[in-house]
């Protein structure tokens, strides 16, 4: 069995109010994404295995090597921060350079500077040398970020939130820049964030985090379609989760079962119920028009009787334009629907 | 035409117009009457009335006087005592700073309320604490020499150079403490966290990182501590004690009450005010610089207590023995106000004699009834004049070149204001041109507290108000003031507290028939009667604190 490129071992953080513990390993190459609400230890995490903050116990193994004690210049991990944290009072190549000048006591001024217009052209930011930084727009400072941490080639690269601070058109355009250089450099990369849309669309594998410990990790694929506790399944798009004892095809079975969204099929007037689902009445309550079709929220209707508005809605999708209250069937295939661990409050 | 929009929402033009003229015509004339008169009525002045004002025999004359060997020798002692004294604040002050910045730890509220110091402990007593802490009999070497069985005092350094810029140090360098530590513990820190990661040693980063964010800040601190310096009054009257050791500020003094004369001390005023306003606008750049480069929260500080031990010590060390060095005058104050001298020559003894002859000495219960009157009025005045500026400032604070103007008297020292009453009054100005020194010397500090305390409240408050359908002044009646109420009170404490010890205005001015408690100690001092003086000192600083902690109290009780 081969070891793991980077292996986090019982890693033990405690705050007055919070606390970390957290194991996690990677092989080289991978893309982790690390996904939980703020306030999660997400940041913390990332800055334990940078070695910013040091953890009460627990070991960080880096290709074989205890790097645990290690303070950050001596670890080879590069890290982005969330804000890039560009030093202002240096220009873009000062900024790039930064690093390779800090590992040499004597750096070669002229090799430093071949080597800061190589990376520079890589980034795409041939020409941005003499810039300052004020000027940059945001992608210009994610690629300086990147183009300094990378500069003393790290194996392991940290995103803290890399995409966080940037409008939406522009994160869609960056995730797939990143991408690309992953590919091209093969590190291994480690990222925090809190929008589940960038963890499904980057990672090679997901880890949910929520108070300072992991939840569950596993593909995106995975993690999409199979989580195994009622906080993952609401953290990645639009689910359902329904006590047993209202499906009849559960009926004596105890505990929640999650079905997402596009899973509910919409019974037409034609159509019948196929056998062994549990069919709803539902009385639509709001909806959103989502470009390919609407997703509609509606609350149960037991038969004869008004909507029950004690209820949590369930939420489904429809093809054509809904009315409000309008009343519609929706089947729950009996298949689609997943046990799953209520770990809600 | 941000203004426009601004104050006719609220208030009619003419309200606008008047808030805005106001501040010109009414506190512009307090500093710029007093300077012009101290400078056109000497050097350029008409001895004998027939001359014209800007003659070519006047400016020969003021030339003259400009490159005379004794003015010039005071501005040497005056630029190189600053320098030292700065360096020597910068010293004790930046470690400390860095300290108060980063960490946590017990006491920190109290180091960081030493940096209130120079303003509520007048420079005569502490001077006079000064000398009796580090004087040949003070509390430090009584204390070696009883310690060591030493013939004679080891310490011999308060009346010399050495005394001057040592004083100057131990009274601004918890100035030095509070401005850079406010400024360092607000550089973002992910810069050092990116460097760190970058492979960067903690040296590197300091020199590379965390210096570069801080120099403007220590510049500012450094340039505002070399105007206080290079005008200070009474340390270097006290401790100079020769013509050798005058600032050019004891120099005018010196003029006037010397040899009455009045050109050279214009000239002198002259001189000094244009340094000083260099100083002052240098200043004001360099706390612009350093405001935008900081953010707007400070950073996290760790506890001190879960540091290295090296660390922990060194810094527990530095902390006490630079506090013990910054209370050592109060110390020395307090210490000798309860002594009695021996007689003949013998041994101190305790003793609550000082004080009990205070209050049965008709003279000194005098003094201190006038001085609390002066006080009083002073702290309206100045305190009246800051609110005055506020309002007309609007919301934008205080940069720019509208700033530094009404931070002149900064620049422009009580000594050449009261010499400009004195040339305006030749019969003698009186304590209405006293308390209008003190106020204009006071209120630079009152509205600054006040400025800075209202940019603290939301900025969506009053826009919020004038939607309601507030005027102006209402919502100055009804948001800022009450919520400016601690500010308020703090200054009003502020403006007494400096009134309270001064001396530079009492001594040029000299009132006729009101004896004041600054002088008194002084004269005191003057004639070795430290007991006496130091007791009038502690009353002094007693009433000060007071002020202070009423100040506190009230702004606290909900209202």
């Amino acid at each position: 069995m081969s070891r793991p490129y980077l292996a986090i071992e019982a890693i033990q953080k405690d705050y007055p109010d919070f606390s970390l513990d957290m194991s996690l390993s990677c092989e080289k190459g991978e893309i982790v994404e690390i996904l939980g609400p703020s306030g999660g230890g997400k940041t913390t995490f990332l800055r334990i295995i940078a070695g910013l903050i040091a953890p009460d116990q627990g070991h960080i193994l880096l290709e074989g090597r205890d790097i645990t004690g290690l303070p950050p210049r001596q670890r080879g991990v590069g890290l982005v921060f969330q804000d890039f944290a560009l030093f202002p009072h240096y220009d873009v190549a000062g900024n790039v350079a930064y690093g390779l000048k800090a590992r040499h006591p004597r750096p070669d001024p002229q090799e430093i500077a071949t080597q800061v217009e190589a990376l520079l052209r890589r980034f795409s930011l041939a020409g941005f040398g003499g810039r300052r930084i004020e000027g940059l727009s945001g992608g210009e400072r994610q690629r300086v970020a990147l183009a300094r941490a990378m500069a003393v080639s790290p194996g392991l690269m940290l995103f803290d939130e890399p995409l966080g601070s940037l409008d939406a058109t522009l994160r869609k355009e960056l995730r797939g820049e990143l991408r690309v250089l992953q590919r091209e450099l093969g590190y291994t990369s480690l990222s925090v964030t809190h929008d589940q849309e960038d963890a499904l669309a980057v990672a090679d594998r997901v880890v949910v985090m929520r108070n300072g410990r992991m939840v569950q990790t596993g593909t995106p694929e995975d993690i999409y379609a199979r989580p195994k506790t009622a906080f993952v399944a609401s953290f990645f798009g639009d689910s359902n989760l329904i006590p047993a004892h209202e499906l009849q095809a559960t009926a004596g079975a105890e505990g929640l079962f999650f079905i997402r969204a596009e899973q509910l099929r919409l019974i037409g007037p034609g159509d019948g119920p196929s056998d062994g689902g549990t069919v709803l009445e539902l009385v639509v309550n709001d909806f959103e028009y989502r470009g390919r079709d609407y997703f509609v929220k509606g609350r149960p209707k037991p038969a004869g009787r008004p909507a029950q508005l004690d209820r949590a809605p369930i939420c489904f999708r429809m093809a054509q334009r809904p009315g409000l209250g309008d009343v519609v069937q929706v089947e729950l295939p009996q298949a689609a629907l997943l046990p799953i661990v209520d770990d809600r409050n | 035409m941000r203004w426009r929009s601004e104050f006719t929402v609220g208030g009619s033009r003419a309200w606008s117009l008047a808030i805005r003229t106001l501040p010109w015509l009414l506190v512009a004339p307090l500093f710029l009457v007093p300077f012009g008169a101290a400078v056109l009525g000497g050097p350029f002045g008409s001895a004998g009335g027939s001359e014209a004002l800007f003659s070519a025999a006047s400016l020969e004359r003021f030339l003259a006087i400009l490159g005379s060997p004794s003015i010039l020798a005071s501005l040497r002692f005056s630029l190189l005592q600053a320098l030292v004294s700065t360096s020597l604040s910068l010293a004790l002050g930046l470690p400390g700073a860095w300290l108060l910045a980063r960490y946590r730890f017990r006491g920190r509220r109290l180091y960081a309320a030493l940096s209130g110091i120079p303003f509520v402990f007048p420079p005569v007593l502490f001077t006079l604490g000064f000398v009796r802490a580090w004087g040949r009999n003070g509390l430090v070497n009584t204390g070696l020499m009883s310690l060591f069985g030493l013939p004679k005092a080891p310490l011999d350094f308060a009346y010399s150079f050495s005394g001057v810029v040592i004083a100057h140090a131990l009274l601004n360098f918890p100035l030095v403490v509070a401005l850079v530590g406010a400024v360092w513990s607000r550089v973002p820190r992910t810069p050092e966290d990116a460097a760190r990661c970058l492979g960067a040693d903690e040296g590197r980063i300091f020199a590379t990182i965390t210096l570069p964010s801080i120099l403007p800040g220590i510049a500012a601190a450094a340039s505002l501590v070399f105007l206080y310096c290079f005008m200070s009054f009474a340390i270097p009257l006290t401790l100079g004690g020769g013509p050798g050791y005058a600032t050019l500020e004891v120099s005018i003094y010196a003029a006037v009450s010397g040899e009455q004369n009045f050109a050279k001390a214009g000239t002198i005023a002259l001189l000094e005010g244009c340094c000083a306003i260099g100083v002052l606008a240098l200043y004001s750049l360099l706390q612009a610089r350093s405001v935008a480069a900081s953010t707007d929260a400070p950073g996290e500080r760790l506890p001190l207590s879960s540091q290295r031990r090296c660390l922990r010590r060194a810094a527990a060390l530095w902390l006490v023995s630079s506090g013990a060095l910054a209370l050592s005058p109060l110390l020395g104050l307090l210490v000798s106000s309860f002594t009695r001298v021996g007689r003949w020559g013998g041994a101190a003894t305790l003793s609550i004699e000082p004080y009990v002859k205070t209050f049965t000495d008709r003279g000194s219960l005098r003094a201190m009834a006038d001085s609390l009157m002066l006080a009083l009025a002073v702290a309206a005045l100045g305190v009246g004049i800051a609110v005055l500026l506020l309002i007309g400032e609007g919301r934008t604070g205080k940069t720019g070149i509208r700033g530094i103007f009404f931070a002149l008297p900064v620049a422009l020292s009580s000594v050449m204001l009261s010499l400009g009453y004195l040339v305006l009054f030749p019969l003698g100005a009186g304590v209405g041109a006293l308390a209008l020194v003190q106020a204009t010397a006071a209120y630079p500090l009152a509205w600054r507290t006040l400025s800075a305390a209202r940019s603290r409240i939301p900025s969506g408050l009053d826009e919020a108000a004038i939607l309601l359908g507030a005027s102006r002044p209402r919502i100055l009646a009804t948001l800022d003031l009450p919520l400016l109420r601690s500010a308020l009170l703090s200054s009003l404490a502020l403006c007494a507290a400096i009134s309270l010890g001064e001396i530079n205005a009492a001594l040029m001015l000299n009132p006729t028939n009101f004896p004041l408690l600054g002088l008194r100690a002084y004269r005191l001092m003057g004639s070795y009667q430290y007991p006496l003086a130091c007791a009038l000192g502690v009353i002094v600083c007693l009433w000060a604190g007071l002020a202070f902690a009423a100040a506190d109290r009230l702004s606290e009780e909900p209202g």
